[in-house]
This record gives C-alpha cells, sequence and structure tokens, in this order.
C-alpha cells in the first residue's frame, strides 16, 4: 500500500538525504537540492541586531483590528470616521483617542503602519500571522511558539511548558507538522487557570503511576496497531500532564496569587486577565504566550463597538508593558500586537468598516525593539502602503531574529518538503534598537 | 435519570461497599440529584418538552440500499486494482459496532446494545443496526452537532434574538429527514420574523455582513470558496471580483432588520414610543436594556427590499465601471434571469438548490462520504475548483447521480454508504490527511469529535441521557412574539413577568436537577448552550467557538488529558450511582466483571493479557481495583479514536 512505502520511504530518503549531504556536500539539505532550483540565498546578516528577546507575549486580535481608528490616523480625511487622534508621550506620534493608556508608553512601541496581505479571509488571516504559510489542505504549518521550541531545543529539565494560549482558538496551527511536544498548552479561561492539575485526594503517587501503567498495558495492542502521530500525539500529552501535576511552578497559572489591584490594572476581562497570566507564565520563564482578543469584526456601526474593545486592548496591553518594565522582563519580553487584517477606511452603509488585506498596523514592543517609532506608511487613506511594506513573513521575520531564531534553518516536514521559521521574510532591522 | 429499584438500591449498596475502599471521597460527594424524600414535596414544576417525532427508513428499499451500496464497493474496488492497493480486512463485529454507533448515533454503544448486537444471531445484523442507528434519536442529536459545526449555530442569533428558535428548527427538519435541497431553499429563501419563521435563523446569522453571507453559503453548499475575489480577482482559482459581486447581487436587497420607525409599525419610532411608555408603568424601567428582547427582538426580521448592489469605488479593474450597478449572474451551471414576480434571492435559491447545478448535489455527496470515511473524494470538501480532480471521478459521480435519485434524502444516502464493504473494513493502519494519496482501502481512523467523546461518557455514566432535552424554543418564542405595531406597554409588561416566571429557577431547576453532577449538566451535547464556556469539557476537546465554518478540532492537548485524568467527568463513572458502576455490579464474578468494563468502556472483550492485568490490579488493591481499572481504560487512547 502507497501510503506505507510513503512512510518508510520518507525516513530512508530523509536520511540518505542528509548523510549524503553531510559527507559530500557538507551542506544540509534544502530545497533547491531537492528540486534543483538555483543556488542558495546567502544568509541573511542581521548586524548583530536581535537575540534578545527570551520570552514572547503575542497578543492576537481576532476578527481584524481596524488600523485608521488605532494607530494609524488620517485626520482631516473622510475616512477617519469619528475617531480622533491623541497625543502621546512621543512628540510626533499621534494615536486614536481609543488608546490613551498606550499612548503614555508609546516610547515602548514601534507600530508597524505598513503590514499588508492578501487575504480577507479571519481565518487563513490569523493562520497566516501564526504560520508565515499560507493555509492549504496537505499540510499544517507550525505557529510560531512551536517554531521557537523546535528551533531553541526542548528544555527537558523544565515541568512548564513553554508554548501557551491563552483564550479561546479553536483552529489553531499548533504544532503544525512539527512533532506534538511543541504543541502550545490552550488555557481556555485564563481566571480559572490550567484546571484540573491535581489528582484525587485518594490516589497516592504510586497509585497514579500504577493508573498510568494500566493505561499503557490496556491500549498497547491499540497503539500497536495504529502506530500515528495524532494517537502518539496522546502519549505526549500523558507525558506533559502528569509533570504538571508534580510541578512546583504550577502555580505559574494561578491568578489568584496576583494583589487584587494588580488583577483590576489589567482589566478584570478575560483579555486582562489573559495579558496577566502571560505575564506570570514569562516570569517563569515559559517561552512564547499568546492572548487571544476577539471581536474586531465590526462590520456594522464601528463607533459603538470600538470604544469599549480598544479599551480592553488598551488596559491590558498598557498594564502589561508597564509591569514587565517594572519587573525587569521588558528587555527580554517582546510583546507583540498583531492581527489578520486591517478595516476598509470608507466606512459602508451600515456604519462599520470591513475587510481591508492592503494596508494595516501591527505593534511590536520590548525584547531588544527600538520604541517610540513608526515604521512604514500608508497611503493619505490608510488604503494602500505607501512605502517600506511589511508582509506577515516579515513581522515573523523580526519576531524571529528577536528571538534569536536561525531564520535560514530548514526544517525537513514528513513528506520530505523543507519549511523556515517565517517563510523567507525579511526581519526589519530598523524596528530594533 | 437513576433508576431507583429495589435492585438498583441494593446494587448501590454493594457499589459503595465496593468502591469505596478506595473512593471514598466519591462517595462523599452523592452528587448525582436525587429527589430528597424528606422534604415535604413542593407541587411539581412542569417541564415543557419539544415532541420529537423520528422519521424511520423504510425496510422495503433495502434491497435497493445493497444494490447501490455494491455498486460503490465495484467502484471502489476498481482504483484497489488501479493503484495496486490491497484493500483492509472486514472489521470484526465488535469494531463494527462501536464504529457504527459512533459514526451513526455519535456516542458509543451502553453494554446492553452491545450485548444485544454482539449475541444477535441474524446475518443480516449489520444491516438492521445500521437501520435501527438512523432511526434513533442518537441519529438526529449526532447529525446536529455536524450541521451545527458548520452553520455556527450560536445561542445568541443576533443582539436580542436568541438562538433557540433557528436551533430546534435545524433539529426538527433533521429528524423529519426534511430533503436537504428543500431544507437549504427554505434557509434562502425563508422570510418573516425569526421568531416566526425561524428557517430566518440562516440569514440572520450573518446579519449585516451580506457579501460574507454569500461568501459562506457559497462554501457552505457549493464547496466553492470566492472569498478572495470579494477584494480581488481569485489568486489561485477563477472567480474574479466582477463574478463575487454578481453573485452577491443575488441577496443584497435581502434585509435581517426592520427600522423601529417602520411604516408598518404605524409611523413614529415604536421602540421609543414603546420606551416611554413602559416608564410609566414600570418603576423598575429605566430606558435601558429590560425590554430589548421584546423591543428589538421583534424587529429581526428577514425581508426583501429592492436595492441593487454597486460596484465599489475602488474596482480596480476595467472590465465594470466603478460604482456601477451589478447585474445578478450566477456563477456556473444554468444562467438564470430574475423574473419580476420573483424576488433574487429565490432565483438564486432555484439555482443553488437545483439538481442541475453542478456543485449542489457534488457536494453534499463528498461531505457524507468524509462523515463515513473520515476523508472527501475531493479534499477539501469545501474548495472545489475546476480543475479538481476526485479520488474516484467515477465513484463521485455515482454518489452525486445517488444524491438526485434519492432526491437529497441524506438518511438513505448515509444508509447506502455504512452498507458498503469499503466501510465495513478496518481502518487504515497509516495516518491519513485531506490532500494525501488514498484509496480507501478502509475508513480513516478519526479521533472522536468533541460531541463524540462528551457523549461518550455520559453514556457510561447515566441511565437515560436522550431524555434530557434543552428548553425547546416555543417557551420563550411564545411570550417574546408581539407585533410592535399593536401592542401595549402594559402587555409587554405582562409578558416580560410571565416570561420571567415560565423560564426562573425553579423551572431550571426541574429541568437540570435530576442530569446536575457538580455544576455540570449530564446531557447530549445537542442540548447544550453554544458555544460553551472557554473551559468546558467539551471546549477542551475541540468544539469550536462557532465563530469560523466548522471550527471543531479533533486535536489533542494537555489541559484534555488533565481533564481526563482529574475532572469530574472521569470520576463520575466511579460513583456508586453510575450506570458503569452498576454495569460493573450485575456481575458476581471477579472475571464476570472484568470483562464488563471492557464491554462497556471499549466495546469489546479484553485480550487474555490484558485480562489477566485487570485481575492482578484488582486482586491487589481490592475494591479500589475497580476504579483503577474503569479510570485507566476510559484514559486508553483506543477509547478517544474511531476505528
Amino acid at each position: 500500500m502507497i501510503d506505507i512505502l510513503k512512510r518508510s520511504d520518507e525516513f530512508g530518503r530523509r536520511l540518505f538525504l542528509e548523510r549524503a549531504a553531510a559527507t559530500c556536500l557538507g551542506v544540509t539539505v534544502g530545497p533547491k537540492f531537492l528540486f534543483g532550483a538555483d543556488e542558495k540565498k546567502p544568509a541573511f546578516d542581521s548586524k548583530g541586531k536581535g537575540g534578545k528577546a527570551k520570552n514572547v507575549i503575542y497578543l492576537m486580535m481576532a476578527g481584524a483590528m481596524s488600523h485608521l481608528d488605532t494607530f494609524d490616523l488620517k485626520p482631516g480625511r473622510e475616512v477617519q470616521g469619528e475617531t480622533k487622534g491623541i497625543d502621546t508621550n512621543v512628540s510626533g506620534m499621534k494615536f486614536g483617542e481609543w488608546v490613551p493608556s498606550l499612548a503614555k508608553v508609546a516610547n515602548e512601541l514601534a507600530v508597524v503602519r505598513s503590514l499588508h496581505t492578501e487575504t480577507g479571509d479571519h481565518e487563513q488571516g490569523r493562520y497566516l500571522f501564526r504560520t508565515s504559510y499560507k493555509e492549504i489542505a496537505s499540510i499544517r504549518h507550525p505557529g510560531m511558539g512551536a517554531w521557537a521550541m523546535r528551533l531553541l531545543g526542548q528544555r527537558t529539565d523544565r515541568t512548564l511548558p513553554d508554548n501557551v494560549v491563552i483564550g479561546p482558538e479553536g483552529r489553531h496551527p499548533g504544532a503544525g507538522f512539527l512533532e506534538p511536544v511543541y504543541t502550545p498548552v490552550p488555557v481556555g479561561d485564563p481566571i480559572k487557570g490550567l484546571q484540573n492539575t491535581s489528582a484525587p485526594a485518594y490516589l497516592t503517587d504510586q497509585a497514579f503511576e500504577k493508573r498510568l501503567d494500566l493505561i499503557n498495558r490496556f491500549d498497547a495492542g491499540f497503539r500497536k496497531k495504529f502506530p500515528q502521530k495524532q494517537v502518539e500525539a496522546y502519549t505526549e500529552f500523558y507525558r506533559q500532564a502528569s509533570a504538571l501535576m508534580s510541578s512546583a511552578d504550577l502555580k505559574a497559572f494561578d491568578l489568584s496569587q496576583e494583589k487584587q489591584e494588580t488583577r483590576d490594572a489589567y482589566g478584570t476581562g478575560q483579555f486582562g486577565q489573559g495579558c496577566l497570566l502571560a505575564r506570570r507564565l514569562v516570569e517563569s520563564d515559559v517561552r512564547f504566550v499568546e492572548v487571544n482578543l476577539g471581536g474586531w469584526d465590526m462590520h456594522t456601526e464601528i463607533y459603538d463597538k470600538v470604544g469599549d474593545l480598544c479599551g480592553n486592548l488598551d488596559k491590558a496591553m498598557a498594564a502589561l508593558i508597564d509591569d514587565l518594565k517594572t519587573r525587569g522582563l521588558l528587555d527580554h519580553t517582546l510583546v507583540v500586537l498583531g492581527t489578520e487584517f486591517g478595516r476598509t477606511p470608507r466606512i459602508n452603509q451600515n456604519g462599520g468598516r470591513d475587510h481591508h488585506p492592503a494596508a494595516f498596523s501591527g505593534v511590536l514592543a520590548g525584547g531588544g525593539i527600538r520604541g517610540g517609532q513608526f515604521y512604514g506608511k500608508s497611503d493619505e487613506d490608510a488604503f494602500q502602503v505607501d512605502s517600506d511594506g511589511v508582509t506577515p513573513a516579515d513581522f515573523n521575520a523580526t519576531i524571529a531574529l528577536a528571538m534569536g531564531l536561525p531564520i535560514d534553518k530548514e526544517i525537513i516536514s514528513s513528506v520530505g518538503r523543507p519549511f523556515k521559521v517565517a517563510n523567507d521574510g525579511t526581519p526589519v532591522l530598523k524596528l530594533f534598537s | 435519570m437513576m433508576r431507583q429499584t429495589f435492585r438498583a438500591r441494593m446494587l448501590l449498596s454493594v457499589a459503595r461497599l465496593l468502591l469505596c475502599g478506595g473512593l471514598a471521597v466519591l462517595c462523599g460527594d452523592a452528587a448525582f440529584a436525587q429527589a430528597r424524600p424528606k422534604k415535604k414535596p413542593e407541587p411539581p414544576v412542569e417541564v415543557p418538552q419539544r415532541k420529537v417525532q423520528m422519521h424511520l427508513v423504510s425496510q422495503s428499499n433495502r434491497d435497493q440500499v445493497i444494490k447501490s451500496a455494491a455498486k460503490i464497493d465495484e467502484l471502489v474496488e476498481k482504483n484497489y486494482e488501479k493503484f495496486k492497493v490491497t484493500p483492509n480486512p472486514e472489521v470484526s463485529d465488535e469494531t463494527f459496532l462501536r464504529r457504527a454507533y459512533l459514526d451513526i448515533s455519535g456516542a458509543i454503544p451502553t453494554l446492553k446494545q452491545s450485548q444485544t448486537f454482539l449475541d444477535g444471531r441474524d446475518p443480516q445484523k449489520r444491516s438492521r443496526l445500521i437501520d435501527m442507528l438512523l432511526n434513533s434519536r442518537g441519529y438526529a442529536s449526532h447529525t446536529y452537532n455536524y450541521w451545527s459545526n458548520i452553520l455556527r449555530v450560536n445561542e445568541r442569533l443576533a443582539n436580542n434574538a436568541p438562538g433557540r428558535p433557528y436551533s430546534d428548527w435545524i433539529k426538527e427538519s433533521i429528524e423529519k429527514n426534511v430533503p436537504y435541497d428543500k431544507w437549504v431553499f427554505e434557509m434562502m429563501t425563508a422570510e418573516g420574523k425569526y421568531l416566526d419563521n425561524p428557517a430566518t435563523g440562516y440569514l440572520v446569522r450573518d446579519s449585516g455582513m451580506p457579501l460574507d453571507a454569500m461568501n459562506n453559503t457559497v462554501r457552505i453548499f457549493l464547496g466553492t470558496q470566492i472569498g478572495c475575489a470579494q477584494c480581488h480577482d481569485h489568486p489561485f482559482d477563477r472567480w474574479t471580483r466582477k463574478e463575487f459581486y454578481e453573485i452577491a447581487a443575488f441577496t443584497f436587497g435581502t434585509e435581517t432588520r426592520r427600522g423601529a420607525g417602520d411604516k408598518m409599525f404605524g409611523g413614529g419610532n415604536v421602540v421609543n414610543k414603546l420606551r416611554d411608555d413602559l416608564k410609566k408603568i414600570d418603576t423598575g424601567f429605566d430606558g435601558g436594556g429590560k425590554y430589548n428582547r421584546f423591543l428589538l427582538g421583534n424587529l429581526v426580521e428577514v425581508y426583501d427590499i429592492p436595492r441593487a448592489l454597486t460596484y465599489p469605488h475602488d474596482y480596480q479593474y476595467t472590465d465594470v465601471k466603478p460604482k456601477s450597478p451589478v447585474a445578478p449572474k450566477t456563477l456556473f451551471g444554468e444562467e438564470m434571469t430574475v423574473t419580476k414576480n420573483e424576488r433574487p434571492r429565490v432565483t438564486f435559491a432555484n439555482w443553488m438548490t437545483s439538481p442541475r447545478n453542478p456543485r449542489f448535489a457534488k457536494n453534499i455527496a463528498n461531505r457524507m462520504w468524509k462523515r463515513a470515511f473520515g476523508i472527501g473524494l475531493i479534499e477539501p470538501v469545501d474548495d472545489i475548483q475546476d480543475a479538481t480532480v476526485a479520488e474516484n471521478e467515477e465513484l463521485l459521480a455515482f454518489l452525486e447521480q445517488e444524491m438526485i435519485r434519492l432526491k437529497f434524502d441524506l438518511k438513505e444516502f448515509q444508509r447506502i454508504l455504512y452498507n458498503t464493504k469499503t466501510y465495513q473494513r478496518e481502518a487504515a493502519a497509516v495516518e491519513v490527511h485531506g490532500g494525501d494519496e488514498y484509496h480507501f482501502p478502509g475508513p480513516v481512523l478519526r479521533r472522536m469529535s468533541p460531541e463524540q467523546v462528551w457523549d461518550s461518557f455520559i453514556t457510561l455514566a447515566v441511565f437515560t441521557p436522550k431524555d434530557y432535552q434543552v428548553e425547546p424554543a416555543f417557551v420563550q418564542a411564545s411570550f417574546l412574539s408581539v407585533n410592535l405595531g399593536a401592542v401595549s406597554a402594559e402587555e409587554l409588561m405582562q409578558r416580560d413577568n410571565a416570561l420571567k416566571v415560565a423560564t426562573d429557577y425553579k423551572h431550571r431547576q426541574a429541568r437540570d436537577k435530576d442530569y446536575t453532577y457538580k455544576g455540570l449538566v449530564l446531557a447530549r451535547a445537542s442540548e447544550l448552550p453554544t458555544p460553551l464556556p472557554a473551559g468546558h469539557f467539551l471546549r477542551q476537546f475541540g468544539q469550536s467557538d462557532r465563530e469560523s465554518i466548522e471550527g471543531n478540532t479533533t486535536d489533542g492537548s494537555v489541559p484534555q488529558v488533565l481533564q481526563m485524568f482529574n475532572g469530574p467527568i472521569t470520576h463520575m463513572l466511579l460513583e456508586p450511582k453510575s450506570l458503569m458502576v452498576s454495569n460493573v455490579m450485575s456481575q458476581k464474578s471477579m472475571d464476570d466483571r472484568v470483562n464488563v468494563i471492557f464491554l462497556t468502556v471499549l466495546s469489546r472483550q479484553p485480550t487474555s493479557e490484558e485480562r489477566q492485568a485487570a485481575l492482578a490490579e484488582i486482586r491487589e488493591h481490592g475494591p479500589a481495583g475497580y476504579g483503577n481499572v474503569i479510570w485507566a481504560l476510559v484514559n486508553t487512547r483506543e477509547f478517544l479514536f474511531v476505528q
């Protein structure tokens, strides 16, 4: 049967190629070798930038955040709608009135106003930002957190996960084609934290081990019959779950350890508390934490909604940056604000803004980023990119460089195709200090 | 839920004795709610139920079913030969039983159901089981979950419009087995208030987003992605931006909300007027949101106005002018003309749901195939392109033809698929994804859907889970539906009060009390609200947030495993009053008990090694050993996968 052949064949071929490459060519196997294309692109020269961010907190704005009402204002233009600009603590930098707290930490923020993609589909937009690749049926690409773990190496001396996603997100690409060990641990409700982490009181440690042993005996036949990644993934999750249950660091997931005033400062909703949880996790050196905020899909009556949602974001993100700074974590923690695409400059007949991938904004802060700057420009109506366009791949390459990930390194998927973190995007060096 | 017969009570006390050795903590919970005899009984609170009438498959069709199934096998086998594929062996009765229950009725079989099937001697028992399951309420529940995931069914249909009328309507359509083409036609063409004609829910779901709504409709029912063309010509498919606008023009005149100043309400702002009147008579009303379910909810209505779509001002191609009006035009197949007396969306619905539409029957046939086999003949199922070649073109053509012959009777269509030899082969040993080369030597191994996991747990624990019903839509709709133009403030106030009483804590309690365990309602997933809170068992196992089409996932995660290890649902099984424990207690010998545990949890007998391991565990730990064996079995990977 073809599929069986494929699997063994794949392994054999990969091994052959790796050995052949090592012995004969002295290079790692790449797409050029496999597909006979022209010579390798020279390695990216980072000019000594990047590598400072040990941890990343990625704030994902699901539904597509309006750039015109937040970070890319066009005062005096009809497209501006009802939003007024306000001064920030950096002269010459103006934000939308809905993010007054972020305006006070603008000196920490590098705002990219020239993001652009080609997709106006929410899921595809998120997928692209999370993976740098376009979503296709035949393979799932890894998210940035999984990439980071894979490229930096799994840390075996820790019981806490290195990749966490906070807030509900059903279709996260997770570890993609990488091993299940890199799968982010989802925390649906940050206020509840990680649930069910303690075994029933009547169970001794020994009894628990005994139970695990029984599981393995009872489905040995099944696992032998179906040696599939989707099955083996659970084996990895058993291991991680057991490790977590005995972890001394579990309190990192417990927001009740925080003072009420701290909790209030972030905002008491799911997103605010999610950001606080992200800070706690980063304090415990969790490498990659994503926090989701939905509700940006404002096709109707945008000015009834944008204030509240921006308020949510503003409070939480500003508190996060302040808090990280006070604790001395901001230097090595990169905070990212990403979304799917922007929203149409022209306000539609329902008083809303529709999907607009041609120009929109994102933000980077901390982790070696030079704050207090706008990078890139959109045109007079924030419709198209005017200069210094940044694709999701470039944006992610910038994150990767900040983390010190080898952006040229190829990882071969199980079907023998090579992939890179950030999909050959070019890091934006001007964003670094 | 738990039968309180004398025998059951006897068993109960034995169970306590047996399990409490190791599970003292659990027994203290006594959490399976029971009417306590001590309190003076209050008059029973009425719990209204929606009447369920299941459409039954016809026995007289059986020969035709078998004939069609054989034809499918023949076509599949052609590809075995062509691609040198050895088909997988036929599954055992045990595997078939579990697979059929999960695939058709959405949960594992109970011990009794397993025994009945496995002991049966009828040579046609597989075929009969398929019929029985297709006729069961489990089929409706499971199929509802399937569509609910695709249609993004939400408890909140729109602001101030609860989603229950629409979801009940979907359930009833499935129960009655309304032909798929008629069902879709009804959704596309429904008129009226969401309360009076709940089929309007489909269009209300994407209120205010007419272009996205069309994009979703074409994706769901025609398996075609035109979304990119909303902003620019599709980069990988043939769709132009012009074509997107042309198809969207059919439904652009469809409104989903009346204005408060609509003439039909007699002039003036009817909402403000009623608010003012209410302030005068209701001292507790400050003009806020209290009556919005009435005042704004009754504005939620689907109707058509003559409104033409125009090309956007930034239209970037030269084939038409920006801001010029768009003439509706179909994407493929028949050209349709909108006649004067027909609403454009009716024209559209006629075109879309026609057997002559080149992708309507194909899409649903492919989706149903995927449902049975785990992978479509075209993948992804919602991205059919002109150049798409199905895994087996001849087979897909036959399936389309069958779909049309059956007049879109999905139940009958699935009946054929489940009766094939192909379906009744062992699952593929290797992992297969959409887009991989796969020629169906058997179905694909799949992790259970989130709802299958949950419903299977419920099956293990609760005696009669199918008896629980969520509050039917009519309970609230009968109060909520008013004519804003005619209703008085007094009547609204009365209705609001009556609604509060009908849905108060007492009523909720009466409905839920026998099904509540540690704050969780133990009912089939189809009877729980969606989306559930992010931390709920179903969400942890991948149930959608109902924002994306087919947002369910079947990926594993650490919180799932923690839930299985330590969560209340696993431990509920070990409660003395659970069906699981009752099954164990129904046996006397240790050997038989082990058999029954395996049969209940995995629908199969233990192997001799497994039996030895289980017996050793029970001998070593006494009563607690049973608990450990049960716990371990529900935590196996085998439990979570559909073979």
